[in-house]
């Protein structure tokens, strides 16, 4: 280990300052998202309208507003205290209180009570256990079919199977949830319609779910990744390739699949991060648990900590997958090196 | 007679008047009208054209609105040509083509049955003399069909030019067309096709009128997006440098906020100011088009970003070439190479982009309607039709009509827009993947 | 008796709509090289590349080929012959080779393929093949990229995955065209060392008649697809029978300039153009690649001045700088007693124009020609922005005016060529760069352009700098040279001081390298 550590000095320090400069050029990005997520909910709802929503009872004094008030921290001006004097006049606000333990990965409270934090612990194991799958199982599927198809270039069955992807899709997301609930779970009883189960039991749960996502994708994937090797399939080396020797299929696996990870893993890489959050719709139509859910909840109680906690972590997580798609691009190809 | 003019039907009339003009200079220019014919030249590629070209021309007739002097109701073109549908006062569901109703129920005489449609003819009482008629009447529609059809032909052969061999598929497709409307002319008075919803309400005509608003989304919202995305993307790409810099902040932030968030937060927005303003529209139709309208360009402002990093790409290479090397030489002024050299050589990603949009947004109303920051309850939309039909599937018989409808035909203009952007970007993009 | 190791007879290649290969027939013997001929667009490229069937899917052929009494015209049993029998190297090696395996990876893959040695033993053999085409044998370049290395490299290591194989015969579609002139020499003398020792059979592609003059036994010319000589190189050279072949091998005139000039009108001082290397968290600039690094040079009126270079010399970066289109890093340059950074954009675009190197890409493929032409006119000479004077210019460059109402990609090279020139002359300036203002064009079509300059030079004054790595049209057209290795000027003076005698040893090499 440390004689790896050692050989590869130079690289890693090159690496990491290559990391901390992205880390730092991010920063003004969360800025702005937390501004403009500030900005927009505000203008929705005043404080004073959040306290309403959120007492919920028909007759709220003006007294009950100022409390709860007081005790979320929303008493203060948005963003600038003519009251205070100093640094305290951009400190003492709504904008600067609230958004300071954002950048410590606080999430505070939500506006009904709710710890954010330890809810989002919580519901991130079922997100994961159906993102995970759903991607794993969807990047082999459609790099298969992709590969398949790209063997039969040229052929009538190609042309046809070009067809049929297209009108994959063309159907409606919502057709395959809607049917498979009804058909597959609903008819034929294969699996639970929806809920979910912690620990070893969810694999029920999610396979219906993770199915109808995979098929749901299958058109646009294969598409996408058969013309990510068809512009590898007609570079000159391939072509050297075969001059070598070497049988359309080896061509294909050993030089066209490898040289395609390159742009395979620029598109692929980036939305690791974000499988964090969980899809929104699936999660929703199955019951499950998850951030996503947790989200749409959110938007629809209107539950602005909460909604400003996910767009927060949702941007971090982009940023983070922006910056795995470079390092990774590093990795694999040889011609690049950190600038 | 007045006539109502909605904002969305003045910009998907200009919208339509814009790309005849585009038709006019294509046809004009010889390098892009060997490109047009390529694309068409591809059967497949026509027939979903013509498909397409249907179904913009519906919701067209959908946009023109008036009133008629002595009532207070405002109809389009197309409410008028469905009237029979529209007008017929079902009360609840029935399945497509029938002539009673779905569930029995206690009828005027004590006992349980089916009660009969109002629009279907009286005499009709039992399945035989259903299908019997049904029959008849798609016979006559067959018949008309293949008279209007003989009478296109004859046309067409006599004075243009166009071959009639070649285009084999895109005749059949017109055929179909053709029989399609007839058919539908001569069943309406009588029936209701697809059969009615909950409320009674023709669910052919509820799928009909929803496809202007897939047209609308579809269309109008790439239409809001193409300004911000051309003109920041070529300066991105032309400027570089701290122009460059602060571009590439703006899109990296707002792609940075998770999509859906971002259009929920604006819709609620929106919510709040219309609900404020209530009273300054005139009708609910008004109000409703109004947020149709600010939904496209809520969704807009979401998506202007990726064909923006597109064309920031494509003019990054193409100042690097020596045209453009050349006219800096000579002096050209910055604007006028934006708009001469670089402008016109990138709009092959902005055509790209428009068609290959075009089917996803239609897709995602459905998907908006369902989070709950769709249009409005009140516009008809197939998202609107599938929210309301999904619960129905639960029921005991499977209503499964209205949700069938919806899919269907949100699935064959999504399928035929598929179609002709496939065959677009293979002839506009200089990569293209297939041998074009 | 030479035995007859290929045999192609009545070969023909055909798209959908035309043939480009027409019935072409001719045969390699063992141990020979045969040169196929032809400027670009001829055909040979394809017919190599229709011998192992590597096509393009649009291309149909027709016709036998024989290898060793194998029909090769079954597409199945090609498979058999590819890289064992017959090997292929391609012009281009950058892209080339797959850029993800390391050199010795890819050899060893031919290996691998064609022999039953063992893992170990393969690695050793690589590096036995390094050692014959002349590559270092170590492990280290054994696990280089072809990004690291150089052109004339990676062509050795196509040339290492032929002879893994075993083939006996290689198809050498212009293996140098894209490599510097020093680099040619040293791998075509390889490729001769090889049939020597070997008995290679080499069936070469070239354009390039200096290469068949060195390497070829025998001589086929090929034009627009049909063969039209096929003799002994001694007998081709001295008695060349078509009319088309003595166009080709006519080579460049002595210079015969007269040495009567103006005033200096362009001066560089000194001039250094540096980027800068910026490394470290806060991008802390650590180092500069010094592309152009000192040079003075003067150019008077009536005066062409050659800057002679391969490439990454620095040549294109100074052209670029005095065009303004780099900033100094340091230095001077001035245009009569004015630095050129204070003249405004049209004053010294009036007097200082610039002929690309890019032909192609010199005209905005959706614009006319005449509305290319009449955007510079409108900016800078407005009022003869008109049809009429369009006219003039095109018959200028000895042109047919109608050519003006075509698109670029409707016109051949040579014209487009002749159009960039007119463009430039349109303004009247009084110097004009040319960056490579030959390279992309066909033997006999350079000296027209050449003389097109030198009339052009007569009748309205002009001076030129020209940017080239050729330096055998520096004799012909400049008066003055100045010769570029890495930034620094190696030489600058008189054109026949320094090609009579070259003080420095890369002038000389570059002189040497000349095949005539």
């Amino acid at each position: 280990m440390l004689a790896f550590l050692l050989l590869n000095l130079d690289k890693i320090t090159k690496m990491w300052t290559y990391i901390l400069r992205r880390a730092l050029y991010s920063i003004p990005i969360l800025l702005g998202v937390n501004l403009i997520t500030f900005l927009l909910f505000f203008m929705v709802n005043t404080p004073d309208d959040m306290a309403r929503i959120q007492l919920g009872a028909k007759h709220v004094t003006q007294a009950d507003i100022h409390t709860w008030k007081e005790e979320k921290g929303y008493n203060k001006p948005l963003f600038v205290n003519t009251d205070q004097s100093g640094a305290a006049i951009l400190t003492d606000t709504i904008f600067y209180q609230k958004s300071i333990p954002l950048f410590q990965l606080d999430f505070g409270h939500s506006d009904s009570g709710r710890n954010i934090n330890k809810d989002i612990n919580e519901r991130m194991w079922p997100s994961l256990a159906l993102a995970i799958p759903s991607f794993i199982i969807a990047l082999i599927t459609n790099i298969v079919f992709a590969m398949w198809m790209v063997m039969l270039l040229g052929t009538k069955l190609e042309r046809m199977s070009l067809i049929f992807t297209v009108a994959l899709m063309s159907i409606s997301g919502l057709f395959y949830i809607i049917i498979g609930q009804k058909i597959v779970a609903g008819m034929w009883h294969w699996f639970p319609v929806s809920g979910y189960q912690d620990g070893f039991e969810s694999w029920r749960f999610v396979m219906l779910p993770v199915l109808i996502g995979v098929v749901a994708g299958l058109g646009a994937g294969v598409r996408w990744y058969r013309s990510i090797f068809l512009e590898e399939i007609n570079k000159p080396y391939v072509n050297t390739a075969r001059a070598k020797g070497l049988s359309e299929q080896q061509v294909l696996f050993k030089h066209v699949l490898k040289n395609a990870m390159i742009p395979i893993l620029t598109g692929v890489v980036v939305v690791i991060p974000s499988l964090f959050m969980g899809s929104l719709i699936m999660e929703s139509f199955f019951s499950i648990p998850g951030l996503g859910s947790y989200t749409i909840d959110a938007i629809n109680s209107q539950d602005f900590a909460i909604v400003r906690a996910m767009v927060f972590l949702g941007s971090i997580l982009y940023i983070v997958g922006l910056l795995l798609t470079d390092i990774s691009y590093t990795w694999v190809d040889p011609r690049v090196k950190f600038k | 007679m007045t006539f109502i003019w909605l904002w969305t039907d003045f910009l998907l009339w200009v919208l339509f008047a814009l790309s005849m003009i585009a038709v006019v200079k294509i046809r004009g220019n010889e390098l892009l009208s060997q490109k047009w014919q390529k694309i068409f030249a591809q059967p497949l590629a026509l027939s979903a054209f013509i498909v397409f070209a249907f179904y913009i021309l519906i919701g067209l007739s959908d946009s023109i609105h008036f009133r008629l002097d002595n009532n207070t109701t405002t109809y389009s073109v197309l409410d008028r040509a469905l009237l029979p549908a529209l007008e017929a006062e079902e009360k609840t569901y029935s399945t497509p083509l029938n002539f009673e109703q779905f569930s029995k129920e206690y009828l005027d005489n004590g006992l349980r049955g089916r009660v009969h449609l109002n629009l279907v003819s009286a005499e009709i009482t039992n399945a035989s003399d259903n299908t019997k008629n049904l029959l008849s009447i798609s016979a006559n529609a067959l018949f008309y069909a293949v008279s209007i059809f003989v009478v296109f032909i004859l046309f067409l052969a006599k004075f243009t030019a166009i071959n009639t061999k070649n285009n084999r598929s895109a005749f059949v497709t017109i055929f179909a067309l053709i029989f399609f409307c007839t058919w539908v002319v001569l069943l309406m008075p009588n029936y209701h096709i697809l059969g009615t919803d909950k409320a009674g309400i023709d669910v052919f005509y509820k799928a009909v009128k929803s496809i202007r608003t897939g047209m609308i989304f579809g269309l109008l919202t790439t239409l809001l997006a193409l300004p911000p995305a051309i003109i920041l993307g070529l300066m991105a790409g032309y400027f570089k440098g701290k122009t460059d810099d602060v571009i590439q902040y703006i899109y990296t932030t707002i792609n940075a906020i998770p999509g859906i968030l971002l259009i929920a937060a604006l819709v609620l927005i929106l919510q709040v100011y219309m609900d404020e303003h209530a009273s300054d529209y005139a009708s609910a139709l008004e109000r409703s088009d109004l947020k149709l309208l600010l939904l496209c360009v809520i969704l807009a402002l979401t998506s202007w970003t990726g064909l923006c990093r597109l064309i920031r790409a494509e003019t990054l290479k193409l100042s690097e070439l020596e045209f453009v090397q050349a006219a800096k030489v000579f002096g050209v002024s910055n604007i006028k190479i934006l708009f001469n050299h670089l402008m016109p050589n990138v709009m092959h990603l902005v055509l790209i982009s428009i068609v290959l949009d075009f089917s996803g947004l239609v897709l995602i109303e459905a998907v908006l309607s369902y989070v709950g920051v769709g249009v409005d309850a009140t516009t008809m939309s197939w998202g609107n039709m599938i929210n309301a039909a999904r619960l129905e599937l639960s029921t005991d018989p499977v209503v499964w009509w209205p949700l069938a409808s919806s899919f269907i035909f949100m699935f064959i203009l999504v399928l035929s827009a598929n179609l002709f952007a496939d065959r677009v970007r293979q002839v506009f993009d200089p990569k293209g993947d297939d041998n074009a | 008796m030479p035995k007859t190791l290929l045999s192609v007879e009545n070969l023909s290649i055909f798209t959908k709509s035309q043939k480009i290969v027409n019935n072409i027939s001719f045969s390699i013997n063992e141990g020979e090289i045969f040169a196929l001929v032809g400027e670009s667009g001829s055909g040979k490229s394809l017919t190599a590349l229709s011998i192992v069937d590597l096509l393009a899917k649009n291309l149909k052929k027709s016709g036998n080929i024989t290898y060793q009494d194998a029909d090769l015209s079954h597409s199945q049993n090609i498979q058999n012959f590819r890289g064992s029998e017959i090997a292929f190297i391609f012009q281009d090696p950058t892209n080339s080779l797959n850029p993800i395996m390391t050199i010795g990876e890819q050899v060893d893959e031919a290996l691998a393929l064609h022999t039953n040695l063992a893992k170990k033993q393969r690695k050793s053999r690589v590096l036995d093949l390094f050692d014959q085409v002349d590559l270092d044998t170590s492990m280290q370049m054994y696990a280089r990229y072809p990004h690291q290395v150089s052109g004339g490299q990676k062509q050795r290591v196509m040339i290492a995955c032929a002879l893994a194989g075993g083939a006996k015969l290689l198809i050498a579609d212009e293996p140098t065209t894209a490599l510097d002139v020093t680099t040619q020499k040293q791998v075509l003398e390889l490729l001769l060392e090889l049939r020597k020792n070997q008995k290679l059979s080499i069936l070469l592609i070239t354009h390039d008649l200096s290469v068949v003059k060195l390497m070829a036994d025998r001589v086929a010319v090929m034009r627009q697809g049909d063969i039209i000589e096929n003799r002994d190189k001694a007998e081709f050279f001295q008695n060349p029978k078509e009319q088309y072949s003595k166009e080709l091998l006519v080579s460049l005139p002595k210079g015969t300039r007269d040495q009567a000039f103006g005033d200096v009108l362009i001066k560089g001082d000194k001039v250094k153009v540096y980027f800068p290397i910026k490394t470290g968290l806060l991008q802390r600039t650590t180092d500069y690649v010094r592309a152009v690094d000192e040079i003075n040079f003067t150019l008077k009126q009536g005066q062409n001045l050659a800057i002679v270079g391969e490439s990454g010399s620095g040549k294109t970066t100074l052209a670029k700088a005095i065009m303004r289109q780099i900033d100094l890093f340091d230095g001077h340059v001035s245009m009569g007693n004015k630095a050129i950074k204070k003249y405004d954009r049209k004053s010294y675009a009036a007097k200082v124009q610039i002929v690309f190197q890019n032909v192609t890409s010199s005209f905005n493929p959706r614009m006319r020609i005449s509305q290319t032409l009449l955007e510079g006119l409108q900016a800078l000479n407005p009022a003869q922005a008109n049809a009429a004077y369009l006219a003039e210019l095109l018959q200028e460059v000895e042109l047919d005016p109608e050519l003006m109402h075509r698109y670029p990609h409707e016109l051949s090279g040579g014209q487009l060529q002749r159009l960039s020139i007119a463009r430039a002359i349109s303004v009247n300036p009084e110097v004009i760069i040319c960056d490579e203002p030959t390279s992309a064009l066909d033997a006999t079509v350079k000296v027209q352009i050449l003389d097109l300059l030198l009339r052009l030079q007569k009748e309205k004054g002009i001076s030129y700098i020209i940017i080239t790595h050729d330096i055998s049209i520096v004799d012909y057209f400049a008066d003055h040279v100045i010769v570029m290795k890495q930034g620094k000027a190696l030489e600058s003076g008189a054109t026949q001081g320094i090609l009579a005698n070259p003080h420095n040893d890369y002038t000389k090499a570059l002189l040497s390298s000349v095949l005539n």
